[in-house]
Parts: structure tokens; sequence; C-alpha cells
């Protein structure tokens, strides 16, 4: 059958391109390293400066000097994940800002004081300015930004004993509340590293054009369906062994399987195979390694940045498929795929739960392999 | 020499003609190959016989022209496409496979079992000296080893025409008559399509030759008819060096009755003579006493380069 004699053939040739084949199966196990590396020796700390302008309290008595006082709170409690910079004037602080030696200013206004007695003998006062200065794109100064308002609101309730309007109950869905930053980044690294086997894939499947055998093929009576499935299918098992490798280091470096086990194992071998019939775009453009690697960094790119692998994605989308979103994004197979790993090991969502996604990554697949054959075969095989 | 023009047309090429832009690469080219013989394309590099090949293989498309195989038209047909075997000029081999995996697959992709598969290519590395490397990869073998797989390659699915696309290129002399040997062996159920740029493979090998140049088939006989075009009698060849600051073309004015039939190479005088042995007394004599000293003497009879020199006024390699 030719198919199995294609398939023997690239079987073959795979484990004998030993270093080729140990490269594309140990990248993504070796990025999983490198991020657990990462974030097990980086704990954040954000670094909150307080210039203190309280003039404090006014009276015949006492000078109670709340500002003094929200500080050295602040300083108690640095195991919250900040870490306390008192500075003397707004200057100073927007030098530290601009060189990002800092995440975030909060000035302690010149009436805190005033404030905060008036609110603890129950009258009515005018709301004080807590005023944040930052670079608001920065996420850091957005985290700085929500602890600090938090803890700030915090403080004024409990030492003037005025009843907040509402209780704040936070509850995290599914493990959510539980997953380290290592852990939630997992399902993307898997997702990355199958995109990666897109190039390692084209290379594959141009060997018979770079090394002229194709005129051999085009000869005989192999179809293209035959040549390039068998390549493909060889791809795929290898594919397969990379993920598994992946899985394998994150669980050996700490990572809770939660969820269906055999639904991700499913989304990800379907990512797989979408990739892969991806990769036949890539080779039908080419005639040589090199230029895979050129052609090949462009939807390389795209599908690592813009199909919330690395980051997150919120694209408005064009219309909806049975309430399902359709956008750009939708055209790349990874989307669906980070969209239904992040249901499944986060939110424990069952086989309905996914099924839109699956269905997605079933299409895609379906379209990149008919018309990734169909470009190969006019480019390649006639 | 084998004669087939009494047997069947296998190949029939009529106006066949293929242009790359103002280049015309074949022009009209119009011919029969019979089964059973050895078909040879003579002619320089550039002159169109791998383009000429490509076509009745059905890897190229002709701009116009009908290649009819036993009969029916070709066109693009695979199943057609299928009954041939090509060895082309560059050698195409899977590096990481060995030389039987490579031969099997090959076989299997022409619908061979893979016992038959791989009894034809156990049987051809041995015809080809290639037995000792039946399970080398093809990557650690020498140049001439790749050449002579090169070789088994077309041949393993049994195919009933063959094509040989300068099949001794870069081999030793010792492998060189393996090839040929394993060549005039295939004569006995194949039709071979032999093309090359080496007039003495051509002559050795072929029951036929077609001379072609600049995309023109000039001349189509056998080796022996085609020589007696070029001329009746033998080639001298006078290799000279010139004294006393003369130049060579004086030589040609010292030769008598014998000019008319010289020409001047370089540094050497060709002229056709009967009888030329007992010639080269007098024609010595009379370059000596002109002032030219003679470095070497050849004497030969007529080549296929002689009849393509005759047709272009050039030599196969210029």
């Amino acid at each position: 059958m030719r198919l199995g004699g294609v398939i023997r053939k690239s079987l073959k040739e795979q484990y004998r391109s030993f270093w080729l084949l140990l490269l594309t199966v140990i990248t993504a196990p070796f990025f999983v390293l490198v991020y657990n590396l990462i974030t097990q020796s980086y704990a954040p700390v954000y670094d909150i400066m307080v210039l203190n302008q309280d003039e404090g309290v006014i009276s015949a008595t006492a000078m109670p000097a709340w500002g003094d006082s929200l500080i050295r709170a602040l300083y108690i409690q640095e195991s919250k994940g900040w870490k306390i910079i008192q500075v003397k004037n707004r200057e100073e602080a927007a030098a530290k800002l601009k060189s990002r030696k800092a995440d975030l200013l909060m000035i302690i206004p010149d009436n805190f004081s005033n404030s905060m007695s008036g609110l603890r003998d129950g009258k009515p006062m005018r709301p004080f300015d807590l005023e944040f200065l930052g670079n608001i794109t920065d996420i850091n100064y957005m985290v700085s930004a929500i602890l600090s308002y938090s803890f700030v609101s915090d403080f004024v309730t409990e030492k003037t004993g005025i009843k907040p309007a509402f209780n704040f109950i936070e509850t995290p869905l599914g493990s959510s509340g539980q997953l380290s930053d290592f852990e939630m980044a997992v399902p993307g690294l898997v997702i990355f590293s199958i995109i990666m086997l897109m190039l390692t894939a084209s290379v594959a499947m141009i060997a018979e054009v770079e090394n002229k055998t194709m005129l051999r093929l085009k000869l005989s009576r192999v179809k293209t369906l035959e040549l390039m499935g068998g390549i493909t299918l060889v791809q795929i098992l290898v594919g397969f062994l990379s993920v598994l490798f992946t899985l394998c280091a994150a669980a050996a470096l700490g990572f809770r399987f939660q969820g269906s086990m055999a639904l991700a194992f499913l989304i990800v071998l379907l990512t797989t195979v979408s990739i892969i019939a991806f990769s036949l775009f890539i080779a039908a453009f080419s005639k040589s390694v090199t230029q895979v690697l050129i052609i090949g960094n462009f939807p390389l790119f795209i599908f690592m940045f813009f199909t919330g692998a690395m980051f997150p994605m919120n694209v408005t989308p064009w219309f909806t498929v049975g309430g399902y979103p359709v956008s750009l994004i939708s055209l790349m197979s990874p989307t669906h795929a980070v969209s239904a790993l992040s249901k499944v090991l986060v939110m424990q969502q069952g086989f309905t739960g996914v099924l839109p996604e699956i269905i997605a990554i079933l299409l895609l697949c379906a379209v990149y392999f008919a018309t990734g054959i169909w470009l190969f075969r006019k480019r390649h095989m006639t | 020499m084998h004669s087939n023009h009494k047997n069947t047309v296998v190949i029939s090429v009529s106006g066949l003609t293929k242009r790359y832009g103002d280049l015309v690469a074949v022009a009209d080219l119009n011919l029969e190959i019979y089964k059973g013989e050895i078909f040879g394309f003579l002619g320089p590099n550039g002159a169109g016989k791998s383009t000429s090949i490509n076509m009745i293989c059905g890897l190229l498309r002709p701009d116009a022209g009908e290649i009819l195989i036993n009969g029916t038209s070709a066109g693009r047909e695979i199943k057609l496409r299928n009954r041939f075997g090509l060895c082309p000029q560059e050698i195409i081999v899977w590096p990481r496979l060995t030389c039987l995996e490579q031969l099997c697959f090959i076989g299997e992709m022409y619908d061979m079992s893979a016992q038959d598969a791989k009894r034809s290519g156990v049987s051809l590395l041995e015809q080809l000296g290639l037995a000792a490397k039946t399970h080398a990869l093809a990557g650690t073998l020498s140049g001439g080893m790749k050449r002579r797989l090169n070789i088994c390659l077309a041949l393993v699915h049994d195919p009933k025409v063959v094509v040989l696309d300068e099949p001794e290129a870069g081999l030793d002399p010792q492998s060189r008559i393996m090839v040929r040997d394993f060549i005039r062996s295939l004569r006995k159920n194949k039709t071979v399509i032999l093309t090359t740029h080496n007039m003495d493979e051509a002559d050795r090998l072929s029951d036929r030759v077609a001379i072609i140049d600049n995309g023109r088939l000039l001349l189509t006989d056998t080796p022996e008819n085609l020589k007696k075009t070029a001329g009746i009698g033998d080639v001298l060849e006078i290799s000279l060096l010139s004294q006393h600051g003369k130049a060579l073309q004086e030589a040609l004015q010292h030769l008598g009755d014998m000019s008319a039939n010289a020409i001047l190479h370089g540094e050497c005088i060709r002229l056709r003579e009967k009888n030329a042995i007992e010639r080269i007394p007098l024609l010595t004599s009379r370059l000596q006493e002109a002032g030219f000293s003679i470095t070497e003497i050849n004497m030969r009879s007529n080549t296929l380069e002689d009849v393509f020199i005759q047709l272009t006024g050039k030599r196969l390699r210029e």
C-alpha cells in the first residue's frame, strides 16, 4: 500500500535525523522548565512610593498623625507583596517612576488626619483626595494601584469604624483560585509547543522538493494525498511525542492536572493535526528549507501572538454561531484550543462545554488539509 | 550493432516544441523509437536533450507537437508516465534511506508488492556491483556508487522504457564498463533512451543515434551510417609547434594537394585521406621543411564527433 510505504519511509528518515527530532521534541519541555525557573525565582514585589503631605490634626490635646499611622501599617504589611519607599517630594518620585525604579506614587493629602478624625467622630466630611501617579499602561502600576487602594480602604474602615456600603465576596471558579502562575501558563505553553511544530513539519514536507526526489515520486503512481498524508501522519506522531514530553515536564515541575485529562488530550491532539495541516501551506509556497524558515516565520508569529497562546486576546466578534463568537482570530485553530484548554483545565468543563471549540478545530483541520494538499499538488507535483 | 527498424514503434514524436520565452529549447522534433533498441540522443550541453526527454516522459508540457506511447497520445496521463524509468543526470537518492530501502520504497510507489520490490532491488544492486552496500545509507556512498544506485532506482519497477540521462558521468573506468554491459543487457526486454554528450558512449551503446544541436534534430541513423557521412578515409591529426614566428595557419599552405581536405583546429591540423598511413612521411617532411615542429601524429577512423563537426562546424564540447 502506497500510504503505508510513505509512512514507513518517513518514520525511518525521521528517527535517522536524530538531532532534528530531539530538538523538535524537547523545545517545548525546555520552555516549560525555563518558565518554571523564572516563575519560581520571581515572587512579584511592587515598589510603592509614598509622599506624606498630611498635616495632622491640630487640637488642644494631641496631634494624631494618621498619615504616619497609615505608612506604619503599610510597612508592617509588606509581606502582602509590596515594598514601601518614602519620598520627600513629587519631582523626586516622578523621576523614579519615569526610570521605572518604582511602580506607583501614592500621595497622602494634607487633610488626611483631619478627615480621619472627623470620620471617627461621626462628622459629615468632604472626601479626601488620595492621588496615585504612575504609568497606567504598565501592569505593575495596575496591580500596585489595586493593592494600595484596597489597603487604604480597609485601613480607613477599620480605624474610623464606619460600616462599608457592601461586603465584597470573591468566589474563584473551578480551580482558578488554587493555580500558581506556572500552572496558569501551562495550557498556553502546551499550545505554544504545538505551534512550534509548524516549521519542523513544513521542513519534512519540503525535503522531497529540495532533494529533488519529488521527480521520482511524480513519475510514480503515488498521489499527493497519499504522499502528504503519510508525511503528515508521521509529523503528528512527532507532535504527539512533543506534547507528551511537555506535559510530563510540567507534571514533574509541579503542575497538577485538573479536569478531564482525556478531553485535554483530545484537544491537544486535534490542535496538533490542525497545525501540521497548516504546514502544508508553508510547504506549498517553499522550495527549500531556507524558504520554509523565511516564509514560515510570518504565520508562526501570527499564531504565537494573536491566538491567546502567549497572552490573552480580546477581539470584537464579527458574528456568533450558536452563541460562539467568530472573529478574525477564529481562523487560527490555536485560538479555539487555548479557549478549550482553559475551560477544561481551569474551569473543569466537560465535553459539551468545549464542543463548539472542538467543532471549530475540526472544521479548520478539514479546510487546512483540503486547501493545503490542493496547493501543494499544484505547485510541486504537476 | 542491433537494428530494429522493422520492430514496433514504442515512442513516436512529431512536431515537438518547447520554448522558454524567446529561447527555443526544442524545435519541431520528429522521431520514432523502436521496441528493444538503445536509442541515443547525442549533443552538446544545452542542445535540448534533457528537455526532449522530459517532454517524452511527461514531466514537461510541450508547447506544440504530439507524443504517442505505443500508439496512445501521452498528454499528461499518469498511467503512461508510469511506464518510464528515468535515471536523471543529477543523482537523486534519499540520503537517509539504505540502498535497499529506497528501492523497495520506489517499487511500492509503483504498486509492486513488498516482496517483489525487495527481490528486484536485491537483483539490481547485485548487477550493478552494489551488493555490499545493500544496507548502507545512500548518503554514505561514494559518487560513483550513488550514480549506480541512481540507475537502479530507474529500473526497480521493471519499466518497459528506460531513460538514462548521462548514465556514465562521474564513473571510474571499471564502473563504466559494468554500466555499459548492464545497459546492453537491458535490450532483451526493454527500450532504452540514452542521452549523452559523450560520443564514445553513444557510439558504443546505441543502435541508433539522434544528433541534436540548438534544439534541432540534425540527423538520425545507426552510428556506422552516421560516421560514413563524415567522409571516406582515415583521419590524420597532426599537432604542431611554430618556430621562427610563423603563424600555424601557414602550415596548411605547405600540404600541397592534401590541403583541400585539411582544417586547422587550434594547434592541430586535421585531414582526411585514403591510405593515410602512406601519406605520413610526405606530410611530415613538408611541414618540417616549412619550419614547423611536429609534436604528435594521430590516425583514426571517423567518429561521431567528426559527424557533429561536419554538421555544425564545432566540437561536441565547445
